[in-house]
């Protein structure tokens, strides 16, 4: 009887679960969104296939739709089922980003069927182009923007981000999400900055060198290479910078005011001048403190003019204060004094030393 | 069995109609010797003695022999098992065991003098369980010799060595040997008495005897060990386990068992025990990699192919892109390929077994991939998994592995992972319900005995191995005594 059931329960259960059998389903890696014509979202996707020869052939496809899902309807060149389970990277137009993107992220969110790595990017141009374009990568553009921003973050210097931590930083007060601007030049892809997001809309951005700053800033963070250019005209190459990061926030509730000291390690690597002494260590650090404090005051001022909280100092706020009031805190944030200490240590600078 | 029980109602009432009755069959002997002084009557079984024996030994001693009672020739006949008796049922009996039976006067009362001829092979390095290190000494066919050998590595008054007869036709002695003491009463009772209940008319060999004794003879596992080491017997014997000999067997059956043990080669225990560990987990990873590799191969191609990397996609989807079957298909035919071969090889003499090896394995596998019919991910993967299926060290446990892993192909299609997970937790309450002569099968594991564990997924050393299992309940608990007791009587020479 309980044999009997088993296979009974297999045979009833088959209808139950869609078989994606793997080479018949059409995977996606990577979708584009732009403004489509009459408020419609405009889809692209870029599609492999695989030939015996383990050869890649991507073929892009386009759809107009008003809901994201709804694109895949209209996606009539496409065998079916599409399924989004290796989904990488989603990008949007910056068109798009400053309408507000989270009705499309949210699909995503709620799909069990998708990742939780998914990057999200913003295309400086449009999106579509961007994918449709045969750049000769090797392994197609999806899984190669995936690589392009999951080793930025690992080893360059671009602060954590992904589809999660973008609908964390949207739905959390006090704090707003960042995503890389990605770029299409003549023969590549480049990633020029970071997005700046009031909740769902895009409203300004930081430059290469900004982001750098922004994610030693921002968190603990260890980073890639940074070079720095010394008032003498030298140049001096950082490597392994390592920051530590706390943030101080006094009187939350009636009179804040907001303290950021950042510790940072590195080790030089590189040094145009001559001899690279005690002295000039010490100058390299110095100069090194006052550039990341320049910055940081600029880019606070920046986000406190903007009325964004990239740094999630209201955050920060919350959890140092006793019954915390969100409403007060937005009303004051653009003019709370924030400062910012930073201290260098050079570590090493080569075997020779 | 009606039919034997019939004919065994129809018993003759004397010897002489005995000796009419075996007439019948050609090897049956029943010769007269009226002409010599002292008339006599030798009756045997020409096929069962050894007439050597009977030439030399007894005929000129009968000759010779002036006296009239059988008295008097049981003295002097130079042959140890020798008895006199008038009963019918006896003497069939002894006949048919390769006795002489011997009449001097008219009447029932015989002498029975043994002379049966014992012809077995010689003794041979074992051939399936096969160690590099170790003893070289496998059992034979003859229930003698095999007791002899255990004996012999185990001289020790208190191995106990209990006969029993089963088989209403065959009527095979088999013997079970255990150490008292070391092995539990109550696992020696429980066999004593299911060979005592057996019923059946022919034991072939002592795997008959293995499936008749199992606790759940639906269960695809193994509850007892078939071996032909001696080692492993007398090891085992010593971990408190009782051994069945079978005559006419050159296998021995071990019991009780736990599962662990079957993944365990004797050659483990002649091996460094940080080495043996290390093998011992390679041996529990290959058999859980064999089982499941290809059913998941099935699960994540039909339902989740997320979960393979981005960067095996492409050699995977490219490797299957002109594939004309599903993966169940495809894996079904290479799986059953790959069995085909295992059975043709198992069938075929040594030699041309040799050539269908590299028939099967390299012409059909490279033939399939070129004929597109599978994937070579997937030749990898099942050929991996049949070499890894055939390092478990106990033949019947080869096999259940070589067999659970096709229902669990067709879960895996018909529910993906779920329907993986869910042939395991099968799998895993089947065993957690299962027994071994009344022990858990999961022993050292569930339930658990940690105190057994320095034996189980891996060795410690023999000086850690102070106390016996607890599985086998024995009334001795240690192996051996203490190392700071004994130095207490020690003397070294720096002492002095």
């Amino acid at each position: 009887m309980k044999y009997c059931s088993l296979i009974v329960l297999c045979i009833l259960l088959t209808g139950c679960v869609a078989e994606e059998i793997i080479d018949e389903v059409p995977i996606l890696f990577i979708v584009g969104y732009d403004n489509g014509k009459e408020g419609k979202i405009k889809g692209t996707i870029s599609l492999q296939t695989f030939d015996p020869n383990q050869e890649v052939e991507t073929r892009s496809f386009e759809a107009e739709a008003y809901t994201s899902k709804g694109l895949r309807n209209q996606l009539s060149g496409l065998p079916k089922p599409i399924s989004i389970g290796k989904m990488a990277v989603l990008l949007f137009s910056e068109d798009m980003a400053e309408e507000g993107i989270i009705d499309v992220l949210d699909s995503f969110l709620r799909d069990p069927a998708a990742g939780r790595l998914i990057y999200v990017g913003v295309v400086e141009g449009s999106a579509g182009e961007l994918i449709k374009n045969e750049f000769q990568y090797l392994q197609g553009i999806g899984p190669f923007l995936q690589n392009l921003i999951k080793q930025s973050i690992e080893y360059g210097n671009m602060p954590q981000n992904n589809i999660h931590l973008f609908d964390y930083k949207y739905y959390g007060d006090g704090m707003d999400p960042v995503v890389p601007i990605l770029k299409k030049e003549k023969t590549e892809v480049k990633i020029t900055g970071l997005a700046l997001f009031e909740d769902e809309k895009m409203v300004g951005k930081l430059n290469l060198d900004e982001m750098f700053m922004f994610a030693l800033i921002n968190k603990s963070f260890s980073a890639g290479l940074y070079e720095l250019e010394l008032p003498d005209g030298e140049y001096a190459n950082l490597q392994k910078i390592k920051s530590k990061v706390k943030y101080k926030v006094k009187n939350g509730n009636t009179n804040p005011s907001v303290n950021i000291s950042i510790k940072l390690n590195g080790n030089i690597v590189e040094y145009t001048g001559d001899k690279l002494s005690k002295e000039t260590k010490q100058e390299i650090a110095k100069t090194l403190e006052r550039k990341v404090k320049a910055h940081g005051d600029e880019m606070v001022k920046k986000f406190q003019e903007l009325g964004i909280d990239p740094f999630s100092i209201g955050d920060h706020a919350r959890s140092q204060t006793r019954n915390f009031d969100f409403k007060k805190w937005y009303d004051r944030y653009p003019d709370v004094p924030v400062t910012i200490d930073v201290k260098v240590n050079i570590g090493e600078s080569g075997i020779i030393d | 069995m009606k039919w034997f029980k019939k004919g065994a109602s129809e018993k003759p009432s004397t010897l002489e109609e005995m000796i009419k009755d075996l007439k019948q069959s050609i090897d049956f002997v029943a010769y007269e010797n009226k002409a010599s002084d002292q008339p006599y009557r030798l009756i045997y079984f020409a096929s069962l003695v050894d007439s050597e024996q009977l030439h030399r030994d007894i005929l000129p001693v009968i000759k010779e022999c002036k006296s009239k009672s059988l008295e008097d020739l049981k003295g002097i006949l130079p042959i140890e098992n020798i008895e006199i008796s008038s009963e019918l049922s006896v003497i069939q009996e002894r006949l048919l065991e390769g006795y002489l039976a011997i009449q001097l006067s008219r009447g029932q009362k015989v002498l029975l003098v043994n002379i049966s001829l014992r012809k077995s092979r010689d003794l041979s390095a074992p051939e399936i369980e096969f160690s590099v290190m170790g003893p070289k000494e496998g059992l034979v066919e003859d229930l003698h010799t095999n007791m002899n050998l255990i004996r012999r590595r185990i001289p020790h008054p208190r191995l106990r060595m209990k006969e029993i007869t089963v088989g209403t036709i065959s009527k095979t002695k088999v013997v079970v040997a255990f150490i008292e003491g070391v092995a539990s009463e109550q696992n020696i009772n429980t066999v004593m008495q299911r060979l005592e209940d057996l019923d059946f008319d022919i034991i072939s060999d002592s795997s008959f005897i293995g499936q008749m004794l199992e606790d759940n003879s639906l269960s695809v596992f193994p509850q007892m060990i078939d071996t032909e080491r001696t080692d492993r017997i007398t090891g085992h014997m010593n971990f408190g386990a009782f051994a069945i000999l079978t005559e006419g067997s050159s296998n021995a059956l071990i019991g009780p068992i736990n599962f662990g043990q079957l993944l365990v080669s004797f050659e483990d225990y002649y091996l460094g025990w940080n080495i043996a560990s290390f093998f011992r987990v390679v041996r529990m990873i290959a058999i859980l990699a064999s089982i499941i590799a290809t059913p998941l191969y099935v699960a994540v191609l039909t339902y989740h192919y997320e979960l393979f990397p981005s960067k095996l996609l492409a050699t995977l989807i490219s490797s299957r892109s002109d594939i004309p079957f599903s993966p169940v298909i495809e894996v079904f035919f290479l799986e059953v390929t790959i069995d085909l071969l295992r059975e043709a090889g198992a069938r075929m003499p040594t030699k041309v077994g040799q050539t269908l090896g590299i028939v099967g394995g390299i012409v059909i596998g490279t033939a399939a991939v070129e004929a597109s019919l599978t994937s070579n991910i997937l030749l990898i993967l099942v050929a991996l998994s049949a070499l890894a299926s055939f390092t478990t060290p106990v033949y019947r446990m080869t096999n259940t592995i070589r067999f659970l892993r096709y229902p669990l192909i067709v879960f895996a299609q018909f529910l993906g992972l779920i329907g993986v997970a869910l042939f395991g937790l099968f799998i895993l309450t089947h065993m957690i319900r299962l027994t071994s002569f009344g022990n858990p099968y999961l022993a050292p594991l569930y339930p658990p005995r940690v105190k057994d564990w320095y034996d189980s997924f891996f060795r410690l050393p023999y000086v850690m191995q102070k106390n016996r299992f607890q599985f086998f309940r024995g009334k001795q608990t240690k192996r051996f005594e203490d190392k700071k007791k004994r130095q207490k009587h020690h003397l070294d020479f720096d002492e002095q």
